[in-house]
């Protein structure tokens, strides 16, 4: 009896809540982030950048990586409710949905006020959904001289800029100091000297390398590292060439460079079970010596040093230059925040992503992403990342733009699981390739 | 006439709030995601493409892999899940004061999200540095520390085994019903005429609880052809594509990078087709077994 | 007797391994309770020092009060619902029969098989297009239309078993259709209520998909989805993630605890003559 008591009561009680409480949109109150956030029609402000709008604003914004830079954006939340009267409601969608989540909520007309996002390099989804109008040009944004001309062409489509990438990722070797000074190994300058390096550690009895394979998208660094000194040193331009056909995947270059991950695993240069651990558990184990090196980007550097803050971490290029040529350096870079071009706000949108771009804010950003900034006025004293520049200055060609390598939709799914499934044993280089080939002649036949 | 015409209508009202609400959520989209299968739909833009996707499912040997999988963990799945679950409850079939713990005990991991589950079990297993792995360690038993989940031959094996883990206590309290509906009468006729326990248990138990027998098999044999939440957490249909399901291959073809939904919904629908026929065929055999006890 | 030493050791081997089984759920709870330091070099044994830390961290980042709430909410409405359409429409199905009704049964009974990525998509579409996104209306919705298939073929096997003459009795007493139903049949289904109810509420209160899906905005998001709040794209923190699972899972063990008496019973019942 009294199960059934409690069972209407809260049924009841429920039905009123939830009747009365619950459907509009912008309903914005959560413990920790909006506090008094009401949102009201759109009386946005016009463009002056002085004094608090009157009236309080609700903005959504959509990301993945509230995890990854918690700090920054506690912090960037906090400062835009006191600057601008203006509540942000944070959507954060994991990793492997974002992409979906995205599409779905803009064919839908529900997309958020603010997108976070990788770039709008051709290829990706952003791209497409850019070329449809679905985000707003934020050429008139204040600030945007601080950047690097690189941050805002990658996001450049027909004149109109609709993001700003707040920075780059070299891709290339985080190791532990002590690892190699106990084996008595400088930092290699080319290929010979870097297998002598992985002998040498591997018969110390420590993994030269720790491979996260089990994350299909770590089994593509050593690839991309690969392919831009083998091929994009010569050409600059071949990823573009890839992607519309004009030069083929199936080809001895390509697999040559496919072959330098595949080959190493066959000599036991990774820990074992490489299949089994995930990026974590191989930057842990480099914090903690287990093993010597991570082959990844600049942004994995906090999980290493955080298995262990004692440990030393520093960082060179992946030197597959034979003696006496120069090293390539790949970068990938981070995205930006863009405006919904169909939000109600897209003025005070607007102020809050120059507040966002502002050295300011991006200072606290980067402490958190470690990567390169490309705001001209943030300083950032870090000694990785004095390092990273190092190698980066030291290199012989830097090349740019690791998400635009996948021009065709479809190539992204189909190397990220596929070279995890070469190191599998499920499949090899050579299929790779030429199924790489027949999935871009399919695209481009879509195109036209 | 009137009279039995309002009649019908009163019937029909106590059905009308679970029809609306089952047509309107879920048979409209079910049906247009028949229309979506015939079009290359990326999420953004859609071609018709007629029966394009059908026809590459089929030269596509992943997907092939894929449904190589799900029988081998519908298969599996089912019958351990099934012998232990029935092993249990006949152990458990009786009174005192610890069986209700007992049962419990062997319930409780249902209790828990299949997906949070996974992610436990991805991290215990984890072969360098896993709670699993470092046990063996201790123990001096190096030889035995596998790679559970990256290596694709065991992966699969690790799938069954813990979905298995979660929910034999569902299927054993199925049972256990089934066992309890059995009249005491009939275990001592077959006492008084000298059966041994397993004798007991051939003609007297089994038939008897062939209604859950039934209800079990078809439940773990669907809700395995759908096996999503365990897969995704433990090893996401890796490495490579050595342990995907059909509904792991559909998330990652529809929700994985350059998603392709039409492509993605055209699998789907085959595979309803694929559980209908399977479990149609089922429904039949075992209803028949039920009839003949 | 001869037979209860036998007795003992099989007694004994069930509760070996009953705890055997639940090892890797306590193997949960020790992890939760220790420091991060401590979990990486003994990940298996009990913590040697006990540290509620994790539960901080996980209290506060999951904004975990007003996600239990909504977690409740969305559990509550849901199940309750469920109850009454369900039981009202397997009255229906098992008092009336003919083709009518059992051609309905199998058509409801065929939502068992759908995968939900059939619907996913299309459903999202239909949710944003009548408003519904970002509301408990329009999550409870969604949970009702997946949970009826199941909850449907259990009302309707035990409503079979409730004999008829107590209805007939209230019909010669004067009441309506639904007067009978609500106070001679629905209070007689109490077992299977509670055993949909329970599992039912399982089901909602881990889901992830759905809240994830429809209810995106933090300030409603539900338990489950909070956890993610820990899985970042490149660094899992997991100390906290244990201390979340538990602050997740305990109110559905409480609720086991109490429903378990009825559940075997009304199962017994209700799933026989399905």
């Amino acid at each position: 009896m009294k199960k059934w008591a409690g069972i209407t009561m809260t049924l009841a009680l429920t039905t009123v809540v939830a009747l009365t409480g619950c459907s509009d949109k912008n309903n914005s109150s959560g413990a920790s982030d909006s506090g008094a956030g009401a949102s009201s029609p759109a009386s946005s402000p016009s463009g002056t950048t002085s004094a608090k709008p009157a009236d309080p604003v609700t903005l959504r914004l959509s990301t993945w990586d509230y995890s990854d830079r918690k700090t920054s954006t506690d912090a960037f939340i906090a400062a835009v409710k006191e600057k601008f009267n203006v509540t942000i409601q944070l959507e954060n969608v994991p990793t492997d949905q974002y992409e979906s989540m995205i599409k779905a909520k803009f064919a839908a007309e529900d997309g958020a006020d603010i997108v976070n996002l990788h770039s709008v390099l051709p290829g990706n989804y952003e791209n497409e959904l850019a070329q449809r109008g679905m985000f707003a040009d934020i050429s008139d944004v204040g600030g945007l001289d601080d950047y690097l001309s690189s941050a805002k062409e990658i996001n450049t489509i027909d004149g109109k800029l609709y993001t700003v990438s707040i920075s780059s990722d070299a891709l290339g070797v985080l190791y532990n100091k002590k690892v190699f000074k106990d084996a008595g190994l400088a930092v290699p300058t080319n290929i010979d000297e870097f297998t002598a390096a992985m002998d040498k550690i591997k018969a110390a009895g420590i993994a030269p390398i720790a491979g996260g394979f089990k994350d299909s998208w770590a089994a593509q660094i050593i690839p991309f590292i690969a392919i831009a000194q083998y091929m994009q040193t010569g050409d600059h331009d071949i990823i573009k060439k890839l992607g519309d056909g004009r030069a083929k995947y199936n080809e001895p270059t390509f697999i040559k460079a496919e072959n330098v991950q595949s080959d190493w695993a066959k000599k036991g240069y990774f820990q074992n079970n490489f299949l089994g651990s995930d990026i974590n558990v191989a930057s842990a184990m480099v914090g903690t010596g287990k093993a010597a090196m991570l082959i990844c980007g600049t942004w994995q550097f906090k999980a290493v040093q955080d298995a262990d803050p004692a440990a030393e971490i520093g960082f060179f290029a992946l030197p597959l230059n034979a003696p006496g040529e120069q090293v390539t350096i790949p970068t990938a870079s981070v995205g930006g925040l863009a405006i919904n071009a169909h939000s109600k706000h897209v003025d005070v949108a607007k102020k809050v992503l120059e507040y966002y771009l502002s050295a300011e804010n991006q200072t606290r950003v980067i402490a958190d992403l470690k990567g390169n900034t490309t705001n001209t006025k943030v300083k950032v004293e870090d000694h990785f990342l004095s390092e990273v520049n190092a190698a980066l200055t030291g290199a012989g060609y830097v090349a740019s733009h690791w998400h635009g390598f996948f021009q065709a939709a479809g190539i992204g799914t189909h190397f990220d699981k596929g070279w995890q499934n070469v190191l599998a044993g499920g499949t090899t280089n050579e299929k790779l390739a030429e199924e790489a080939d027949k999935i871009v002649a399919e695209e481009l036949t879509k195109k036209k | 006439m009137r009279y039995h015409t309002v009649i019908r209508l009163k019937w029909f009202l106590f059905v009308v709030p679970a029809l609306l609400i089952y047509l309107v959520f879920f048979i409209v989209p079910s049906a247009s995601s028949a229309f979506y299968s015939l079009t290359d739909w990326d999420g953004i833009s859609y071609r018709f493409v007629g029966m394009e996707n059908y026809i590459k499912m089929f030269q596509d040997d992943k997907i092939a892999l894929a449904f190589r999988n799900t029988l081998f963990y519908a298969v599996g799945i089912t019958i351990l899940q099934n012998v232990s679950g029935l092993a249990m409850a006949l152990l458990l079939d009786r009174k005192g004061r610890g069986v209700s713990a007992l049962r419990m005990f062997y319930f409780m991991p249902a209790v828990f999200s299949p997906l949070v589950l996974g992610y436990v079990w991805g991290f215990m297993l984890e072969p360098n540095i896993g709670a699993v792995n470092s046990l063996l360690g201790a123990l001096h038993l190096p030889s035995l520390q596998l790679d559970w989940l990256g290596n694709p031959a065991y992966g699969k094996w690790m799938i069954v085994l813990i979905t298995v883990w979660q929910f034999l206590g569902y299927t054993m309290v199925i049972y256990l019903a089934g066992l309890q509906g059995i009249p005491a009468e009939l275990y001592e006729a077959g006492d008084i005429d000298g059966a041994g326990r397993l004798s007991r248990f051939r003609h007297v138990t089994f038939p008897l609880i062939a209604p859950s027998f039934t209800i079990n098999i078809l439940l773990t044999t669907i809700g395995c052809l759908k096996l999503f939440d365990q897969i995704f957490a433990m090893t996401r249909g890796g490495p490579g594509y050595a342990t995907q399901s059909v509904a792991t291959m559909i998330y990652t073809i529809g929700f994985g990078p350059g998603g392709k939904w039409g492509y993605g919904t055209a699998v789907s629908i085959v595979l309803f087709l694929f559980i209908l026929i399977l479990t149609v065929f089922q429904v039949t055999i075992l209803r028949k077994r039920e009839v003949e006890m | 007797m001869r037979r209860s030493s036998g007795r003992i050791v099989v007694q004994a081997a069930l509760w070996a391994l009953a705890l055997l089984h639940v090892y890797p759920l306590i193997l949960i709870l020790f992890s939760a309770l220790k420091s991060k330091s401590e979990l990486a070099y003994f990940p298996f044994s009990p913590p040697k020092r006990i540290t509620f830390e994790h539960f901080h961290t996980a209290l506060e980042t999951m904004s975990y009060f007003r996600s239990l709430f909504n977690t409740v909410l969305l559990t509550a409405l849901s199940v309750g619902l469920i109850t009454l359409i369900a039981s009202a429409a397997g009255y229906a199905i098992a008092r009336r029969g003919g083709w009518f009704y059992n051609g309905l049964y199998l058509f409801f009974l065929a939502g068992l098989i759908v995968p939900f990525q059939m619907t996913m998509i299309p459903l999202y579409k239909l949710i944003i297009k009548l408003h519904l996104i970002n509301t408990f209306t329009g999550v409870t919705s969604v949970y009702l239309s997946l949970l009826i298939p199941f909850s449907l073929f259990f009302y309707t096997g035990f409503v079979k078993n409730v004999p008829k003459e107590l209805e007939e009795a209230a019909v010669i007493d004067g009441a309506g259709m639904l007067r009978t139903f609500a106070s001679v049949v629905f209070p007689l289904l109490k077992p299977a209520t509670a055993t949909v109810a329970v599992l039912n509420a399982f089901v909602v209160w881990n889901d992830f998909l759905m809240p994830l899906l429809f209810l995106p905005s933090r300030g409603k998001q539900t338990l489950v989805v909070q956890l993610f709040n820990f899985v970042g794209q490149y660094f899992n923190n997991w100390s906290p993630i244990f201390a979340a699972i538990l602050l997740i899972v305990y109110p559905m063990l409480i609720v086991y605890l109490f429903a378990q008496r009825f559940m075997i019973k009304g199962i017994t019942a209700g799933a026989m003559k399905g």
